[in-house]
């Protein structure tokens, strides 16, 4: 096909497909079965056409979309428009820009769920689909019938000349299957044997689960099917959002509500802070785990979260400084210490703020990378992201399993982001503050 | 004060995990001695190995052998460095004999002679004899004059050829080729080119297989180091030459990044391309034998002696064939525990008891399995002997080939000998990159070599140059902590006497003031201003952390900036490009993605998780994934099977060959960055939702059209925004590392980020630096290069600012 004529059929594709829609609302709303029916014929035609041509498939479109579009044509001028009024014309344009901006925003959420597509359909394929042109969009495996008592594949293959439906036997070390003929019925029961390359098999829909357990059975035993780094995972999570929550809303808090001396200079030195990069400190702070005694274990990834995140203060003091001062007075004229003010009053009132930390914090832990490369070497005391990267130098080759550990390693990712949009959102509008 | 009473009753509640986990350490612990082995892996294939390590346990019942599999051992350095240097070493590790040289230098493996001399003063029956080794193995695990390790396994490469490839290409399939021209003759005979140009059947890849420019070297007569280890002549005529060859094969068949693309579709264990038909000649290792026998035991094929240059056949006759031999050792890393365990544990795994106990159970499980069995090569010639008594495979065309590599094993040559062993072969891959892609780099083989001669080199003198520095006094660096501990004391207490001055309320207020932002005082002190001290102090040291620091001045700095350019301008230019493509690219797409989604339609939250969700996978994950997508062949790779369905079917442009190709791995990064460009999407709406209407409308009654109204009311109302993302864009991008490090192979172990370095980028040549070669001085000082560049960087885009920033509080 040219870029032409491709470029045509699919915006000729799209503009039918959006007339379709536009058109079947309108007719709806003018309560007009006539209408209605005809564009229904004009799709379902299109796409008959297109399907049973027998056509190359670009020209099959392009006849299929010409065809469906005289049809809505026809529906349009003779059927519809007559009756309509000026106000199911604007109805009309509203539609149609609804219909375009749903169709361009269709096409852009598919291309960025193409990879995600891409990624559980080759956890669920057979090896031998792993490498197609074009590629395999559908997980399947070869249809499988009882013969003799024994499972035998079903494949397609020629016999004198003719096509022929075979049930595999057995097949051999030498490269040669043996066959039984199933139809046409007129050969039925002939055996003979058969080169792998000239026999096709007979596949169906059905996805190949076993590269999820497999994935698994690969990981070193004693990390018990992989279940030790998610613990690992889960534990440094579950620290690092406690430190880092419980610190940094503490030290906000003092920032921003209490007067103390060298306060201000403290603040800008934060500020100063959260310029520098990681990797001027990164060497001096391994030296000084090294002489904790901390290497290979979790605590140099955690334990730091205790003494507070830069922007996370800095993010929390902003949000602080919004509360007015009156609730603060009252609670000290009551006698409320100033933990109790922070503990009892504050917190309280920052909660989406605090939330939305959480959530970027977990974010931050699970996918944690660079810490455990320096500081994990045996597998027991490996998060997932890195487990994950150590799966993958051992396992480039084997593209399912592959795909299947990472599945399972963004799974949880993906779920908790559904329950808690809106806290990742406004997290990220947090963020954006400074802007 | 009590009324703080509950702080640090919660403070301990959090603290409590802490003192647990330390608690149950010291529970579990065990009676039998645990013995932590890395570099052997367990598996389906391990059978018996798995007996092997069974039996010693059954021998010796007070000790438990732990093997450990993943993320230790292998070429990839950095795991064993970082535990013998943070202390928690492995007691055995199975490592890769040529880079013993190396560790042993570093000190960081123990000595065997003295357990050795013990045991045969001792008439021990199980005494390592060294004389029981193969020549080049034994040699190859000392370091002068000193035993560092066991030789366990070896292995030597010669030509396997597939015969039914042979013969259709009408060549003789007893005749493999003998020498050079040889080669290079039947690989073109044997290469089949599509109409559309592509490989599909090849005769040759020089590197492909198990060969490396180490054995056309050999072979053409260079050697590497000097005898006595102290220069450098990878750049020799003959090394040279051998290049030269290499390098023309690969042009003859089209050059290297088409050959590349060729093999980016190679497959694993039943598909391997050379069972397959698609590679007709390979140099290759023995254990190729096992892989022939498991998975294509009908394969019609040979293996020779690898063709040597005909000039030399000439002049040495049978003599002229050398192979080469590499293999793992068993080494004792210092510090470990339980050097004697470990001992009893080598002495054993290299025995030929031992080895006849692993070599039958293995047999026994693939005659399980229906499966020939081909031992490997072990380092002992006792254990070979006794092994190929009982297990040699039946079939002659299994057990010929296995004989030979065993014959050839006593004409070995074997890498040298050098603490820059890993250097070494880094920079030999590199040189070998360099000069085939020499499309792109326009580097000859001289060049080239000379270029990776010069890195080793000054390598070797900066060790040698190492002891002229002068250790660094210990009390120096005590002085200045010192002085600035006593100063922020100083400071401390002035804050406190004007706390004490205050009245009573302010008083409290200020304590509290003080008590609740310690948690960040001290870590800053601890984790951010010690470590920037220490970081400055450090980039004037040459320190690797096993050994004490020496001051070298501003050695670091000028070596940086001096004969290391090459790494630094690389990497630099690296990010350059990704920033400068990437960054753009990223906020127009982000803002695009925006604006769609800013419109009103019905449905727009689930619209929104489709463009959000990419930006919340982990880097991780998303690496992995792209890799796969990017892969370069058409058939595996989503993004080429595209391309090649329309953009090659209608404009007969070849798909691009992404992570392989120098010149397309950092658009590949960028295209997986722009995945993730709805990830800002969030902000971009907040933006555009806060841009008032009546602005619109205006624009409106004076008659502007959608693209004036973009022009002239979102852009410069976005412009906060815009600047906002290019300052976390730019900081982002300089310090980029985790996905560059998975996706340039780095991960596994490869000597250069990416195709002839292409995805070098500063954090990855510095991490690189600081915990593969542990060498603490230099990576300090180009973390502060670095800053300087980031500081800059930011200052220059703030000072820009006002010009095109627009902030609408101004105008009020």
């Amino acid at each position: 096909m040219n870029p032409v004529t491709w470029l045509a059929a699919v915006l000729l594709l799209y503009f039918a497909a959006g007339c379709t829609i536009v058109l079947f609302t309108l007719s709806f709303k003018e309560k007009n079965p006539l209408g209605g029916a005809l564009i229904m014929l004009g799709a379902v035609a299109g796409i008959m056409l297109a399907k049973h041509s027998g056509l190359p498939s670009s020209r099959a479109l392009l006849v299929g979309d010409v065809l469906a579009l005289a049809i809505f044509a026809i529906s349009w001028y003779a059927v519809i428009r007559p009756k309509m009024t000026w106000r199911d014309r604007k109805f009309g344009k509203e539609t149609t820009r609804q219909t375009i901006l749903h169709l361009v925003l269709m096409t852009g959420s598919a291309i960025f769920l193409v990879p995600f597509l891409w990624l559980l359909v080759t956890s669920l394929k057979e090896d031998e689909d792993m490498s197609q042109f074009p590629p395999v969009w559908v997980p399947r495996q070869q249809v499988k019938i009882q013969l003799d008592g024994k499972p035998a594949g079903l494949a397609t293959s020629k016999y004198k000349g003719i096509d022929v439906t075979v049930g595999v036997l057995s097949e051999k070390e030498s490269g040669e299957s043996h066959v039984r003929v199933l139809k046409p019925s007129s050969l039925a029961g002939q055996e003979f044997f058969v080169g792998h390359s000239d026999l096709k098999k007979i596949k169906h829909f059905a996805p190949v689960w076993k590269n999820y357990p497999d994935a698994l059975k690969f990981l070193p035993p004693e990390t018990h099917s992989g279940l030790i780094f998610l613990w690992n995972t889960l534990i440094l999570s579950f620290f690092t959002i406690i430190g880092t929550v419980f610190s940094s809303s503490l030290v906000a808090f003092s920032f921003s509500r209490l007067r103390w001396p060298g306060r201000d200079l403290c603040f800008g030195v934060l500020l100063a802070t959260m310029m520098l990069p990681g990797a001027v400190t990164m060497m001096p702070v391994f030296l000084i785990f090294r002489w904790l005694g901390w290497i290979d274990t979790l605590y140099p990834i955690w334990v730091p979260s205790f003494f507070g995140a830069a922007f996370n203060i800095f993010l929390l003091r902003q949000f602080f400084m919004t509360i007015p001062n009156d609730l603060e007075e009252a609670a000290r004229i009551d006698g409320c210490s100033y933990f109790g003010i922070y503990w009892r009053i504050m917190l309280p009132l920052i909660k989406p703020a605090l939330a939305a930390i959480t959530i970027m914090t977990f974010m931050g832990s699970w996918n944690n990378f660079m810490g455990p490369l320096i500081y994990i070497s045996s597998p027991l005391k490996m998060p997932l992201a890195y487990a994950l990267q150590l799966f993958q130098t051992a396992h480039g080759g084997e593209p399912g399993l592959l795909m299947a550990a990472s599945t399972m390693m963004m799974l949880p990712v993906l779920v908790l982001f559904f329950f808690t949009q809106r806290y990742f959102i406004e997290g990220v509008t947090l963020t954006g503050i400074k802007g | 004060m009590h009324r703080y009473r509950k702080f640090p009753l919660i403070t301990l509640i959090l603290l409590l995990p802490l003192l647990f986990s330390g608690c149950n350490k010291q529970h579990a612990g065990p009676q039998r001695t645990k013995l932590v082995v890395w570099g052997l892996s367990y598996g389906e294939e391990s059978q018996g190995l798995q007996a092997q390590v069974k039996e010693f346990e059954r021998r010796h019942p007070d000790i438990e052998v732990s093997v450990l599999s993943m993320g230790a051992g292998g070429m990839n350095p950095q795991k064993l460095m970082t535990a013998i240097v943070g202390k928690v070493p492995p007691d055995v590790i199975n490592q890769d004999r040529f880079t013993i040289g190396d560790w042993a230098s570093r000190d960081t493996f123990t000595p065997m002679d003295a357990l050795i001399k013990e045991d045969i003063v001792r008439k021990d029956p199980m005494a390592i004899v060294p004389e029981n080794f193969y020549n080049a193995c034994w040699q190859e695990a000392c370091y002068q004059g000193k035993v560092y390790a066991i030789p366990y396994g070896t292995d030597d490469r010669a030509l396997y050829y597939n015969k039914e490839m042979f013969r259709e290409a009408g060549l003789d399939p007893n005749h493999p080729p003998r020498t050079w021209e040889e080669l290079k003759e039947y690989s073109k005979l044997l290469t089949k080119i599509a109409r559309d140009g592509s490989i599909q059947k090849i005769g040759f890849i020089p590197n492909y297989g198990n060969s490396w420019l180490y054995l056309y070297s050999w072979q053409n007569g260079g050697e590497f180091m000097s005898p006595d280890g102290k220069t450098c002549t990878l750049n020799n005529v003959k090394s040279v030459a051998a290049l030269q060859y290499m390098v023309d094969i690969y042009d003859m068949m089209g050059g290297v990044t088409k050959v590349d693309s060729f093999a980016s579709g190679f497959q694993g264990n039943e598909l391997d391309p050379f069972y397959t038909g698609k590679v007709a000649m390979k140099v290759d290792g023995n254990w190729v034998l096992s892989g022939i026998a498991r998975y294509r035991p009908d394969l019609d094929f040979g293996v020779a002696p690898a063709p040597v240059p005909a000039e030399r056949l000439a002049r040495m006759g049978d003599k002229a064939y050398i192979t080469w031999a590499g293999g793992f050792s068993f080494a004792i890393p210092r510090g470990s525990p339980h050097t004697r365990q470990a001992w009893e544990f080598i002495k054993w795994m290299t025995c030929p008891e031992a080895n006849l106990i692993a070599n039958r159970e293995q047999k026994a499980y693939n005659q399980m399995k229906g499966r020939p069995f081909v031992p490997s090569i072990s380092a002992n010639q006792r254990v070979n002997e006794a092994v190929l008594k009982v297990c040699s495979p039946e079939s002659e065309k299994l057990s010929k080939p296995l004989h030979l590599f065993v014959n050839l094993m006593n004409q070995a040559k074997f890498r040298p000998v050098t603490f820059v062993g890993q250097r070494l072969w880094d920079e030999q891959v590199r040189a070998f990159e360099q000069s085939t892609h020499h499309a792109e780099t326009g580097k000859t083989p001289a060049v080239a070599m000379t270029e990776g001669t010069r890195v080793v080199q000054s390598e070797l003198n900066r060790s040698f140059a190492r002891k002229d520095f002068p250790l660094l006094d210990q009390r120096v660096p005590l002085a200045i902590s010192g002085v600035l501990g006593a100063a922020f004391l100083v400071f401390l207490l002035f804050k406190l006497r004007a706390i004490l001055r205050m009245g009573q309320v302010s008083r409290r207020e200020a304590f509290a003031g003080w008590i609740f932002a310690s948690p960040w005082v001290f870590g800053f002190l601890v984790l951010t201003a010690g470590p920037i001290l220490s970081s400055i102090f450090l980039s004037f040291c040459d320190y690797d952390v096993l050994h004490s620091p020496r001051f070298v001045g501003i050695h670091n700095y000028t070596e940086l900036l001096g004969p290391d350019r090459y790494y630094l301008v690389t990497s630099l230019w690296n990010v350059a490009y990704l920033a400068m493509i990437g960054i753009p690219l990223g906020i127009v797409t982000g803002l695009a993605i925006a604006m769609l989604l800013n419109a009103k339609v019905k449905g727009m939250s689930g619209y929104r998780t489709c463009f959000y969700l990419p930006s919340i996978v982990p880097v991780v994950a998303s690496a992995v994934l792209w890799a796969w997508i990017l892969n370069s062949d058409p058939n595996r790779g989503l993004l080429n099977a595209l391309w090649k369905e329309t953009i090659t079917a209608w404009f007969n442009v070849a798909a691009p060959g992404w992570l392989n190709d120098a010149s397309w791995a950092k658009p590949a990064l960028i295209v997986q960055g722009l995945w993730g460009a709805g990830g800002g999407m969030i902000i971009w709406l907040a933006g555009l939702q806060g841009i008032p209407q009546h602005l619109y409308e205006a624009a409106e009654i004076d008659g502007a059209n959608p693209i004036q109204k973009f022009g002239a009311v979102t852009l410069p109302m976005l412009s906060p925004y815009i600047f906002f993302n290019l300052i976390m864009g730019t900081i982002g991008a300089l310090q980029e590392f985790d996905r560059v490090y998975i996706l340039s192979g780095q991960a596994s172990g490869a000597a250069s980020a990416g195709p002839v370095d292409s995805l070098l980028v500063p954090v990855m040549f510095l991490f690189n630096n600081a915990f593969k070669y542990f060498k603490m001085g230099y990576a300090s000082a180009l973390a502060w290069v670095l800053f300087v560049i980031i500081l800059a960087l930011t200052l220059i885009q703030l000072k820009m600012a006002p010009k095109w920033v627009h902030y609408e509080a101004e105008k009020k």
